[in-house]
This record gives structure tokens, sequence and C-alpha cells, in this order.
């Protein structure tokens, strides 16, 4: 079955986030997925794991992760897969797939929370509702905030480079102003 | 010739628009969406909004998209509206930005920065308009902005964008108005809702193509009249300084105004209109607050047109003066008084047969009040009180607004 993401985030829309998940809680919930679905759950070795895979917002992306499953579809969405792969594989994909959203983009922007869901679909290997593989590739691409991130640093810098020559230029044309006095 | 390429482009864009089938211009704004979010990087406002707030250069996609990103107040162009500005390199040059002032029709007037393009963009919707109306321009066409303001500026310039045509700036309150009027002998002839009133009872003197008025709220009769005392269109249309024009109100259903799509795109949030320009500017609006209201709606209408309709259209004053031989004033004809001094925000009652009271906000310590004062009798003897009374009180800060703020009143 596809995920419907509209669906999803109007669901987490009804439900908004009042605290963050504790660590256990989190690994809990998101075990419980797994078991769910007939999947042995990521061991404490795994986790320990993606600890090591650069993903320094793992706790409050996982929670972030429980809290979906816990008020949404996602959950149960998840689990009517057919083949779920495992999940040290799943969760190892997806957390590094996520990189650098935090808990607060992912609660208040809803093109963050977006990305955050089209990610975990891609990483149980679903699809979305409506769209065509190529459809759902071409919208993450867009939607991708590490992308966004680079971009809008480009952007700072070209700014700050233009200004620079800006004042450079002023800087020169008043001092060909000052030249020319002198001169007179 | 500069700009006619593109002046002829967005006329036609604008005319095959209505043509397209619904999958087509959805398409066409997705482009123009997609275009526009990479843009607002290029303006520091942007740029360090957006960053800030977890925003991509890819997430504005299609219309609905459009909602959840952050709305423009009237106070960022306030603050520092060169801020909006694209600033990617070489192009204010190139575009040879200038600053307009706005009229300030919330009473807090604005700077504004337009290109080349944008000062000439109202030739190109106009095309558009006569096209639709079949209305085909003869070489040379002369265009008429008859003014009523109170400052009686006229002045004369070539338009080459309008087949090499000229527009002539006429004051209806010079002497000698109508002999002007007559020699220019317009095709097209813009002016306001006082300005048709004033042709009305000189119907001789013109036959143009077409009549165009703006600025102010037009009646439904006032323009049933024109449109047969003149026998032409009436295209009474929305714009606002800081856009250029929006949308134009249909000739058959009165009070509905069709949004100049793909153009412009119009929302509107808790009954407030939001406006985002599509087409390229340097000066970036994105859900920029209007502080004008109405609701918007996706139609088929009568007239041909297919897009977006803005419905039950207010915030533009309507409020008169009275003056003591009964006549009604608009009070806006005095508006451009305020318009180049440093206030937040002013309002004019008249409290009596000519007295007035005057508030005055401003950021600091005010100067240039007498001249203001002066300038401010004068015009309002020349709208008909011979012996105004001006009570003028000075705040620092700003009026409360909890809708848009009304400079003038009655009370």
């Amino acid at each position: 079955m596809a995920f419907s993401i509209r669906n999803i985030q109007d669901e987490l829309a009804r439900s908004p986030l009042v605290s963050p998940y504790p660590e256990d809680l989190a690994v809990a919930v998101i075990s419980d997925v797994f078991r769910r679905a007939g999947q042995r759950p990521a061991s404490l070795d795994e986790w320990k794991g993606f600890r090591t895979l650069k993903v320094p917002r793992l706790l409050e992306q996982s929670g972030m992760l429980a809290w979906a499953f816990h008020v949404s579809s996602l959950a149960a969405e998840t689990v009517a897969r057919p083949v779920l792969p495992p999940a040290g594989d799943v969760l190892g994909l997806f957390f590094i797939s996520i990189e650098p959203l935090t808990a607060e983009l992912i609660r208040s922007n809803t093109f963050r929370q977006e990305e955050f869901l089209r990610k975990w679909v891609l990483s149980v290997g679903g699809s979305i509702e409506g769209e065509s593989p190529e459809e759902s590739q071409r919208r993450l691409s867009r939607l991708d905030y590490g992308n966004a991130l680079k971009e809008f640093e480009r952007a700072r810098k070209a700014r700050l480079e233009e200004a620079r020559i800006r004042r450079e230029k002023e800087e020169a044309e008043r001092r060909a102003a000052e030249a020319r006095g002198w001169q007179e | 010739m500069a700009f006619l390429p593109e002046l002829l482009g967005l006329s036609s864009d604008l005319v095959s628009h209505a043509d397209l089938s619904r999958q087509e211009q959805d398409s066409r704004i997705t482009e123009r969406f997609s275009a526009l979010n990479r843009a607002l990087l290029g303006a520091p406002y942007y740029l360090e909004l957006l960053g800030r707030r977890g925003f991509g250069p890819g997430d504005l996609e299609k219309p609905p998209d459009l909602s959840h990103f952050p709305r423009l107040p009237r106070e960022v162009l306030l603050e520092d509206s060169f801020r909006l500005v694209r600033q990617d390199a070489g192009l204010i040059e190139r575009e040879g930005l200038v600053a307009v002032r706005s009229s300030g029709s919330s009473g807090q007037p604005v700077t504004v920065y337009k290109s080349r393009l944008d000062c000439l963009v109202m030739w190109g919707v106009l095309r558009f308009w006569l096209t639709r109306q079949g209305i085909v321009l003869p070489p040379r066409p002369r265009s008429v902005l008859l003014c009523t303001l109170p400052g009686g500026l006229e002045y004369s310039v070539r338009v080459p964008v309008l087949e090499n045509g000229v527009l002539h700036r006429i004051s209806a309150i010079r002497p000698g108005v109508e002999g002007r009027l007559r020699k220019a002998n317009p095709f097209v002839l813009f002016t306001n809702p006082e300005g048709l009133l004033w042709l009305l009872s000189r119907q001789d003197l013109v036959a143009p193509a077409v009549l165009l008025s703006s600025a102010q709220h037009l009646s439904p009769s006032v323009r049933r009249d024109v449109m047969s005392g003149f026998r032409c269109p009436v295209i009474n249309y929305y714009a606002t300084t800081e856009t250029g024009p929006i949308a134009w109100e249909c000739l058959l259903t009165p009070g509905r105004f069709h949004v100049l799509v793909p153009d412009m795109w119009v929302e509107s949030e808790s009954g407030e209109l939001l406006v985002t320009r599509l087409r390229a500017s340097p000066f970036l609006l994105l859900r920029y607050e209007t502080g004008d209201r109405g609701e918007v709606d996706l139609e088929e209408c009568e007239c041909g047109y297919r897009g977006l309709t803005i419905t039950g259209l207010s915030g533009r004053c309507q409020t008169r003066f009275v003056n003591p031989e009964g006549a009604e004033v608009d009070p806006w004809k005095l508006a451009y008084l305020f318009k180049y001094q440093d206030l937040r925000s002013f309002r004019l009652t008249q409290t009596g047969k000519e007295a007035f009271k005057l508030e005055l906000f401003v950021p600091g310590p005010p100067s240039g009040l007498p001249e203001l004062m002066r300038d401010l009798l004068e015009a309002l003897r020349r709208l008909g009180f011979p012996s105004p009374v001006v009570t003028a009180g000075i705040r620092e800060g700003n009026p409360s607004r909890e809708a848009k703020f009304e400079p003038f009143q009655v009370s």
C-alpha cells in the first residue's frame, strides 16, 4: 500500500508535539513498529552504531519518528509493507538521509516535515500515493534540506562578495572625486 | 526598441493564459513559483529569514505551498525595503533601479525599488486589456493621464513602447484644461473616479477608445454612466505602487476583480489580500500584506477569464469630506502632501464645516511642519474650503492597526 503523505501530515497537524520523547521511549516505539511488521528491532549495538554514523541529532530525530509513529498512520502503513528490510539497515539509512533536520524544523516547517516523511518512505522501500517513482524522486530532490543549506551558503558568500565589491567601487569613486577636486 | 519585446511577451502571456488547459496553467504557475523561490536567495531579507526558518530553494512549487511561506508585512518595507532587492552580481546596475515612494494609502508611505521594466509594465498590461476588448492600437496613439490632484502637475512624454505614442499628463484643476484635453484627443485616457465624474459633465470633449480608472472605489453606477456616455469600456483596475497592477474589474460582472495571472498571484488569508509577484523583478514581493480585504476564488467567468478572481474588494478608502457648499470632496487628493514627510503615519479628520484635526505619527522630532501646514491649508482652499482651520497634534510611534488604517476620516 502506498503512503499518503498528505494524510499523515494532516494527522500530525491534529496532534502537535507537546514535549520531546525521551530516548528510551522513542527506541521502544520505533522497535515496536518493526516487531509488528514481523522484523527483529534494531539491537542496542545497532543503536550505538547509529551514533557513530555522524548523526549528531539522533536523539531528537528518533523522538520525532516515534511521535510520527504514535499519532499518525505512518506506523500502520509501515507495518503493512509486504517486505520490510532489517531494522538496522532501515534506520541507519534513514538517520543519515535526514541530516541535518532538527526536531524543531520537522515540527514547525511543513516542507521539512514532508521531507522527513518522504525519506522514511524511501528507507522502507515504499511508494507515495498518486505519484510515480520518478515524481517522488524529483519532489524529494527539490525538498532536500542538505542541498538547500549548501545553496544558502553559496548565496551568503556571493552576497558578501558583492557587498565588498560595491564598497570598493564606492570607495574608488569617492577617491576619484576627491582627486578631481584637488586638480581643479 | 528597449523593453518592447518584454512588454509584448508580458501581454501575450496574459492573453494566452486564459486559453490554456488547467494542466498547462498549473505547469506555467509552477515554473513561475520555482523561479521566484530561487530568486528569493538573492535578496538579503529572504536569505536571512528563509534560512533561519528552514525553507529551501525548491519548496515553492504549487499554489498550496505558498500558504506555508512567511507573509511580508508593510513594516519591512518601512524599515529598509532595499533588503528586498535581489543583489546578484551586476543585477542592480543592469536593471537600472529607481526608488519610488508609495502614495501612502494606509497612511504610511513606503519606498519601493523598480527596474526600468517594472516602470513600464503598465503599458504591457494596457496592451493586454486592449487585446481582450478587441481594440487595435493606431500608430502613435495619444494617451492622457487626467489628474485631479491639487498639485496641478503636467507634463508630456514619448511612449515608444506603445506604438511610438505620447502621454500627456493634464491637470483638471489648471485653467484651460478643456482646451488641452480636446487638443490631445486621447485614444487612451487614464484617470480616477473623480476624473470620470468630471468627464461625465463634458462628454463632447473627448472620444477615447478606452477609459481606465484606478486608485479609489468606483461605483457601478458611475462606471455604467461613463460607459454609456462615452460608448467605450471603462477598465477599473486594482493596483498599488508596491506591486504594480494586480487585477481588473470584470466588464460583465461588476465587483469581480480578475487577477493578472501569471504575473501576479493573490491569496486571501483571514480576509486580507496577500499579493505575490510572479513576474521576474529585482524587487521581490512574496505574500505582501496589502492591507486591502477580499476573498479569492478560482473561477471561470462568463467574460472568458479563467483564473483567480477577487470578490468583496475593500480597503480602498471611500471617505468623503464635505465642503461648505455641500459638495463631496475626495480627501485622497491631499495624500501627496504627506508623501515626502518623515512620518510613520498620519490621520486627517474633518471635525466641522471647515475644521480639521491632523494627527501626525512621527519617528522623532518633526521637521517641516510649518511648510506642511501652509501647503495643507492652501490645498484645502482649492478643494472648496475658503477658511480652513487645522489643529495639529504630534505623536511618537505608530497608530494602532487592527484593520487597514484609514488616514482620512469624518467625525
